[in-house]
């Protein structure tokens, strides 16, 4: 028995390992809760029936689920171009901060408010990721580390906003921005769900497309797969990393400002909530493909919101993250699955070995 | 061959009508196989036709389905090389398996148990010197030409005292002047009383060293033990690739020279390995075909991409006649092909951002599919068009990047060793299509390590030695002798002006 490279994985088994990786997290995952002494058959109903059992569930977790398909795609579409934006919290941030800069000191007339904090948002993000691409075009810096510790400073300029100048002077001892006005909020879709998840699967979709089939698409792919085809071709490889920088950080820019305008309502340092770390998890997940990270957005919203309905049955909060850790544990081994095959027989290893050198 | 031997002393390797199957398909089909001590026996074939099928079973990297080896006349079922090797069969593979940042004496020794001191360190030394190398036993392998790599690989397997040396194509690697010294090893190797099998696919070498030869096609053998001076070249190519196909290289007329196209004058290009350029002039007018000669690290794959317009010169000027170049580069997997793309989307590479295949929003997928159905028929790629690129083989891969290139219709086509590692097949189509191209009227420069090839298509040549064009030659002084000095350093005293 031993193992042998594959040519090329199925999509068949693309799919495969990310739904057995997800099974196998909760199946581990109900060991452990099983350990806390409850049953585990009965936490994932409370869970499920949580997250899709009713109206109010599933407006909950398509509310989660929103900002993490942007996050996660701000994620997925540099990934494509061989690039890792880890900056997703801090431009998702950031986005927040300007969209509600606008509302507070440049209150646009009428409908032009919403639309004006969006387009904020969008750009604030996009500056705040080609922070991270300038010094990678210019000098070679590692993106990972520039984008990481761009979310710190990010993070901490948005506490000393809503501690400091920005504060609602009224709220003693929570720290948080005075209130946007009503007329900023995003309209709803139903009770508690915004219209930014629509505006979420927009972005998706537009992302899809253009990943998938414009020239643009394919040239990112071509960046993605090394600097030695895209030098041959004479494609301006800098250029490119900046657009591809600039547009995922104000995607990740835009999921602040849909959660500033459809769920808190004001600047708080709550209103990340991690989806930025998680949008990496998500694009993990759906292995940089644009349906994955929109399914995979939806199913770590579930989680989300099944976590705390079980913590409302007396079941830690954290067990939800367990399983989110096991399923991206299963997951990294699946991809081993995906390169490799199990061969029996030394026959077909060496047939391999045949293929290649014959 | 010592010819009164061959048939009362029983073979020091042989292959008994083995067959191999993969995957439904045989690469070896009922061949046999012998070889005796004292000789050099080549094996000649064409990519795929079965040769590394049948030295990895005689090397024990797999067994036969049917049929039988033996060494010395005894049947033997090898279970790894290691066994083989105890048996005195070793290889010489292709790519090397050396440790780069240990020295030669430590890479010879490796696997052996024995320590890389004291009296082996005289040992090693004995046994380099009589095979003829020179080779520094304290220098880290890093340090080394491939010529001397593969000599500390030999090293390697002489040490271990196998009978039978089997040569994976091993003048693929090598430039003019190696593949000589390498023959001189071969041959005192001979002397010695070794077994030598050489894998091969091209004829000249056969005609330089072989005692005996066997030819495969397809799998099963077309000649078996024979000698070369039965055949002619124009049979033994047909023994490889059957009839009616693989004529020689066409020879060509010189063009009518038009307007210039390509013109370098006086360029550096400093370079981490080997010579780079210092100071390099010359020209390619439309309709000519241009040929780059000399050995590896001399210049060449320096001068391929100052032309082509990728590396811009440290000093001195490029001149372009204006438009696209198509440039067919040396690494056509790393550099001239996207790995994760299909054969359909490699095609495109170079107009997927332009009318009819580029829409400002979107790719025209049935004219993509159509450009490349035109292409994969036109160019004889043995693969659908949907496929991704790398199940292609080597021939498969440069007929891709030369489909794409070429329809391009640029004035000036640079190709870097662009038959390099083919099967005669695709070398002989690949200079095909470079010599119509300047019958159109397109400037070709072609870089290449294989004179032969040169001055079969060429109408001039220029050697490159230590980064400066040391002659251009025209056609009519070709000479094989004569370019072979030059590319080694002698002073051009025939052009004297």
């Amino acid at each position: 028995m031993r193992l042998e490279r594959r040519a090329q994985a199925s999509r068949r088994l693309g799919l495969t390992v990310p739904i057995v990786a997800v099974l196998l997290g909760l199946a581990v995952g109900g060991l452990v809760i099983r350990l806390g002494g409850t049953d585990p058959l009965l936490a994932y109903r409370t869970l499920f029936a949580a997250a899709f059992g009713s109206m109010e569930g599933w407006q909950a977790t398509l509310t989660q689920a929103a900002p993490l398909m942007l996050t996660g795609l701000a994620v997925a579409l540099p990934a494509r171009m061989g690039l890792w934006n880890i900056g997703g919290e801090g431009q998702l941030t950031m986005g927040a901060v300007a969209a509600t800069w606008v509302a507070l000191y440049e209150p646009l007339p009428g409908w032009l408010l919403p639309v004006g904090m969006l387009l904020a948002a969008f750009a604030a993000g996009a500056v705040w990721a080609l922070i991270a691409a300038v010094p990678r075009g210019i000098l070679g810096l590692n993106e990972i580390i520039v984008t990481l510790f761009l979310n710190y400073i990010a993070v901490d300029f948005m506490g000393f906003l809503v501690n400091g100048p920005w504060g609602d002077k009224s709220a003693i001892g929570f720290a948080y921005s005075r209130a946007i006005p009503n007329r900023a909020d995003l309209p709803m879709l139903a009770p508690s769900l915004s219209i930014g998840v629509l505006i979420a699967f927009a972005v998706a979709l537009v992302a899809g497309w253009i990943v998938n089939r414009t020239p643009a698409g394919m040239t990112m792919r071509l960046v993605g797969s090394g600097t030695h085809v895209s030098c041959y071709l004479g494609l301006p490889i800098r250029r490119l990393t900046a657009i591809g920088f600039g547009g995922s950080g104000a995607i990740a820019g835009l999921a602040g400002a849909i959660q500033l305008m459809g769920v808190t309502q004001r600047l708080e340092p709550g209103i990340s909530s991690n989806y930025g770390y998680c949008g990496i998890l998500v694009a993990f997940l759906a292995a940089e493909s644009i349906t994955g990270v929109v399914v995979g957005a939806i199913i770590y919203g579930a989680l989300i919101v099944g976590g705390l309905a079980l913590q409302g049955a007396g079941v830690p909060f954290d067990i939800s993250l367990v399983v989110q850790a096991l399923t991206i544990l299963f997951l990294v081994s699946g991809q081993a699955a995906l390169r490799y095959r199990i061969a029996m027989g030394r026959g077909a290893g060496a047939a391999a070995i045949a293929r290649a050198g014959r | 061959m010592v010819a009164g031997k061959a048939p009362s002393a029983p073979a020091a390797v042989e292959a008994l009508g083995v067959t191999k199957v993969f995957n439904g398909r045989p690469a070896n089909l009922d061949v046999y196989f012998h070889a005796f001590a004292g000789e050099i026996h080549t094996v000649l074939g064409e990519n795929g036709a079965g040769k590394s099928t049948l030295t990895s079973m005689l090397a024990g990297v797999y067994r036969p389905d049917s049929g039988e080896v033996r060494v010395r006349g005894r049947k033997i079922a090898f279970h790894s090389p290691r066994d083989a090797l105890r048996a005195g069969v070793g290889v010489v593979y292709q790519e090397f398996h050396l440790v780069e940042n240990l020295t030669v004496l430590e890479n010879a020794l490796l696997g052996t148990g024995m320590r890389p001191w004291g009296r082996k360190r005289d040992a090693v030394g004995d046994q380099a010197r009589q095979a003829g190398f020179d080779l520094p036993l304290s220098a880290p392998v890093r340090l080394l030409n491939i010529g001397h790599r593969q000599q500390v690989e030999i090293l390697k397997l002489l040490l271990r005292d196998p009978d039978v040396l089997i040569f994976d194509e091993p003048t693929a690697v090598l430039g003019e002047a190696q593949v000589g010294e390498l023959f001189a090893t071969l041959d005192r190797l001979r002397r010695r009383g070794k077994a030598i099998v050489l894998i091969t696919h091209r004829l000249r070498e056969v005609r330089m060293v072989a005692d005996r030869l066997t030819v495969l096609r397809e799998g099963r053998t077309t000649a078996a033990g024979r000698r070369p001076a039965e055949f002619t070249d124009a049979a033994l190519t047909e023994l490889m690739v059957g009839p009616g196909t693989g004529a020689p290289a066409r020879t060509r007329e010189p063009a009518a020279m038009g307007e210039i196209v390509l013109r370098l004058v006086g360029v550096h290009l400093s370079s981490r390995s080997g010579s780079g350029l210092r100071g390099v002039d010359l020209a390619v007018a439309a309709g000519e075909l241009v040929g780059v000669a000399g050995v590896r690290g001399n210049g060449q794959r320096e001068i391929a991409e100052v032309a082509a317009g990728l590396a811009p010169p440290g000093r001195g000027r490029v001149e372009h006649a204006g438009g696209d170049v198509s440039f067919i580069p040396e690494d056509r997997l790393g550099m001239g092909l996207c790995r994760r793309m299909t054969i359909g989307q490699n095609l495109a590479l170079r107009c997927y951002r332009k009318p009819p295949i580029g829409r400002p929003w979107q790719i025209d997928r049935a004219a993509l599919q159509s450009l490349a159905e035109r292409q994969i028929a036109r160019y004889g790629i043995p693969a659908r068009a949907d496929r991704i690129v790398t199940q292609l083989s080597g021939g498969g891969l440069q007929r891709v990047v030369v489909a794409r290139e070429l329809d391009q219709r640029a004035r000036l086509i640079v190709a870097a060793q662009p038959t390099r590692g083919l099967d005669i097949r695709s070398a002989e189509f690949v200079r095909r299509r470079l010599v119509e191209a300047a019958e159109r009227g397109v400037g070709v420069l072609v870089i290449s390590e294989d004179l032969d090839e040169l001055m079969a298509m060429t109408d001039r040549i220029v050697v490159l030695y230590e980064g400066c064009v040391a002659a251009d030659v025209p056609r009519s002084d070709f000479d094989r002798q004569y370019l072979g000095t030059l590319m080694l350093g002698a002073r051009n005293d025939r052009h004297a002006s």
